[in-house]
C-alpha cells in the first residue's frame, strides 16, 4: 500500500516538455507527498495532462527527471503496477465491454479490489455488458473512476475524471474516493476544472499555468492567500493600500476588491468600523485570480 | 500472474479476438476452396488429376495470412493506449502481444498441417483438392513441413503488420508514407538490379531450391527483423 513515510511519492526536477511550437511544461520542480490527495489545477493547456502523462511513464520529457517512489517510471515494471492513471477520455480496445475493462484492470493492478468494483458498478449503474463505445460519456467516465478507485494503486491519478457525469454521480465519486482513501490511504492526484467541487477533497493544491507551477501549498494555507472586500471605494482602498490587488470591480461608489494575503486583526476591526464586508475567497476564485494575474503580467511584459 | 501473461490476456478479453478469428477465417476459406473444387469436379472437368494441380493453391494461405495481418494491425492500433493506461510497460505489452502471436501462429500451423495431412490421406478428398498439400511444401516432410511453413508465415505476417500502426503512431502519416516509399524504391532497385544483371533465372532457381522448412527459416529471420523494428518503434511511443 501507500508509503506513509516522508519520501515523496512523486518528485520532479527541471522537467520540460516541448512540442514543435509549444512548451507544455517549462522547467517544473515538484514534490508530491505520499498519502495525500493533491489537486492539480490550472486552465486548459496549462500542462496538467502532460505532467500526469510523464509522471506515469506514458509520455516522455524533453528534459528533466521524474522519480516515483524513488524510481524512474519509464519502462519500469517495479513501479508501474503501483500507478493508475485515468484519463478524461480513456481509450479502450475496440468492442470491449465494461466487464472486460474491469477484468483487464484486475489483471493489471495487484491491489485491485473486486468488492469495491462491484459496489461502485452498482452505485454508478454501469451496464457491464454494454460495449464501451456504445456507452454515454458519463458511463464511460464511470468505468474510469471505478477502475481508478478499485485499483487501489499507491499512486492514482485522475485527469478530469468527471466529464459527462451528472452532479449525483460526481457526488458519488467524491464520496467513494474519500471513503476508500480513508480506509486505504494512498497518494491521489486529481486534475479538475470543477475546483469548488473538489475543494473539500484535496489536501494539497498545485496550480499550473503555462507549463509552470504557480502555486504549491496545503489547501488549508490557501485560505489566507487572499481576501475579498466589499464596501465604499475610499474605505476599501484605505484598508488595501499596501496590498497586491488581484481583481477590482467598481459599481458606482461601491467596490468589490480581492487582494492578496489575510487581514490582520487590526485590519479586520478597521474594516468593521468602515462598514466594509470581508469575505473569504473560494479556491476557484483564487485560482482564477492568480492565473488571470499571470496572464496580465505576461501581456504587460510583452507590450513593454 | 505474470505481467506478460496479463498483457497477453488483454488481447483475448473478448470472444472475438485474433486467436479465435483467424481459425474461423481458415475454416471459411478452406470450405469455400473445397466447394469450388467440388463444383468443378461435379461439372466433370478433367483438369484435376493429382497433387498440386487443383488451382486453389495459395488461396487459403492468402485469406488466413491476410486475416492475421489485419487482426494484428487492429490489435496494435487499439490495444496500446489501453495497455499503457493499465500501467503496462511498452516492453511488457510487446512481449504479451508476441505471446498471442505465437499462440495464433501455432494454431494456424496446426490447422494447415491437419488440412495437408487430410488432403494427402484422402487423395484430395477424392476430388483432387490440394490447396494446402502442394508438392512445393510437402516434398521434405509432408504435413509437418506445411505446418512449419504456415506457422512461420503467420508469425511473420503478424509481426510485420503490427509495425505499420506503430510507425503511424510514432512518426505520423507523412513520415509513414515516406518510409513506405523508401521501401518500395529499395524493392524496385532490387528488381532493376536483377533485370540488368540477367539475374531472374538465378532468382527463379533459388526459389525452386527452397522448401517449406527453408522458407520457415527465412520467415523466422524476417520476423526477427520485424520484432527489432517493432521494439525500436514502440519503446518511445506516447500513450495518446
Amino acid at each position: 500500500m501507500a508509503d506513509p513515510g516522508q519520501t515523496p511519492a512523486v518528485s520532479v526536477r527541471g522537467l520540460s516538455r516541448r512540442y514543435s511550437t509549444t512548451t507544455a511544461l517549462d522547467d517544473v520542480d515538484l514534490d508530491l507527498t505520499s498519502g495525500t490527495i493533491h489537486g492539480l489545477l490550472g486552465r486548459n493547456g496549462a500542462g496538467k495532462s502532460t505532467l500526469m502523462s510523464i509522471i506515469t511513464g506514458q509520455e516522455f520529457p524533453s528534459s528533466g527527471e521524474v522519480s516515483i517512489f524513488g524510481q524512474t517510471p519509464h519502462e519500469n515494471e517495479e513501479v508501474l503496477p503501483r500507478m493508475c492513471f485515468i484519463r478524461e477520455s480513456q481509450k479502450y480496445q475496440d468492442d470491449i465491454r465494461a466487464i472486460h475493462a474491469f477484468r483487464a484492470a484486475a489483471d493489471a493492478f495487484p491491489n485491485w479490489d473486486w468488492d469495491v468494483a462491484h459496489r461502485l458498478i452498482e452505485e454508478f449503474s454501469v451496464p457491464e455488458k454494454t460495449k464501451i463505445k456504445k456507452m454515454s460519456h458519463g458511463q464511460c467516465s464511470a468505468v474510469g473512476v471505478i477502475t481508478g478507485i478499485a485499483s487501489r494503486a499507491d499512486l492514482t491519478l485522475f485527469d478530469e475524471p468527471y466529464v459527462g457525469l451528472d452532479p449525483v454521480a460526481r457526488s458519488q465519486f467524491y464520496r467513494a474516493l474519500l471513503e476508500d482513501y480513508a480506509e486505504h490511504p494512498r497518494t491521489i492526484v486529481i486534475s479538475s476544472h470543477l475546483i469548488d467541487e473538489i475543494a473539500q477533497l484535496i489536501e494539497n493544491v498545485v496550480l499550473i499555468d503555462q507549463g509552470r507551477v504557480l502555486l504549491h501549498e496545503p489547501a488549508d494555507d490557501l485560505r489566507d492567500r487572499a481576501v475579498t472586500l466589499v464596501g465604499r471605494v475610499d474605505a476599501v482602498d484605505q484598508i488595501t493600500a499596501e496590498r497586491q490587488v488581484l481583481t477590482r470591480e467598481e459599481m458606482g461608489r461601491t467596490v468589490r476588491l480581492t487582494a492578496e494575503g489575510a487581514l490582520t486583526e487590526a485590519e479586520r476591526q478597521r474594516a468593521a468600523q468602515l462598514e466594509v464586508d470581508v469575505l473569504p475567497v473560494g479556491l476557484q476564485d483564487l485560482v482564477v485570480h492568480l492565473t488571470t494575474r499571470e496572464q496580465r503580467t505576461a501581456r504587460e511584459e510583452s507590450q513593454s | 500472474m505474470s505481467r506478460v501473461v496479463s498483457a497477453a490476456r488483454l488481447h483475448v478479453l473478448q470472444r472475438n479476438n485474433i486467436v479465435t478469428q483467424v481459425p474461423l477465417i481458415f475454416g471459411i476459406a478452406y470450405t469455400i476452396s473445397v466447394l469450388i473444387v467440388l463444383l468443378i469436379h461435379v461439372q466433370g472437368a478433367s483438369v484435376l488429376v493429382g497433387p498440386g494441380t487443383s488451382g486453389a493453391t495459395g488461396a487459403v494461405h492468402g485469406a488466413v495470412i491476410g486475416a492475421a495481418a489485419v487482426s494484428s494491425m487492429m490489435l496494435a492500433a487499439y490495444s496500446l493506449p489501453h495497455a499503457l493506461s493499465l500501467s503496462y510497460s511498452r516492453r511488457t505489452f510487446l512481449l504479451g502481444t508476441y505471446v498471442v502471436f505465437f499462440i495464433t501462429a501455432a494454431l494456424i500451423g496446426v490447422l494447415f498441417g491437419i488440412a495437408a495431412a487430410l488432403e494427402e490421406a484422402f487423395d484430395g478428398y477424392g476430388i483432387g483438392h490440394y490447396s494446402v498439400a502442394v508438392p512445393y511444401l510437402t516434398g521434405t516432410a509432408g504435413a509437418f513441413e506445411v505446418a512449419a511453413f504456415s506457422t512461420a508465415l503467420a508469425l511473420c505476417a503478424m509481426a510485420s503488420a503490427f509495425l505499420i500502426p506503430m510507425l503511424y503512431r510514432r512518426v505520423g502519416l507523412m513520415r509513414l508514407w515516406a518510409i513506405t516509399g523508401a521501401v518500395l524504391v529499395v524493392l524496385l532497385l532490387l528488381v532493376a538490379w536483377a533485370t540488368i544483371t540477367d539475374g531472374w533465372a538465378a532468382v527463379g532457381q533459388w526459389l525452386l531450391d527452397q522448401n517449406g522448412f527453408t522458407w520457415a527459416g527465412w520467415l523466422v529471420a524476417a520476423t526477427g527483423v520485424a520484432t527489432v523494428a517493432n521494439w525500436l518503434t514502440i519503446r518511445r511511443i506516447p500513450a495518446e
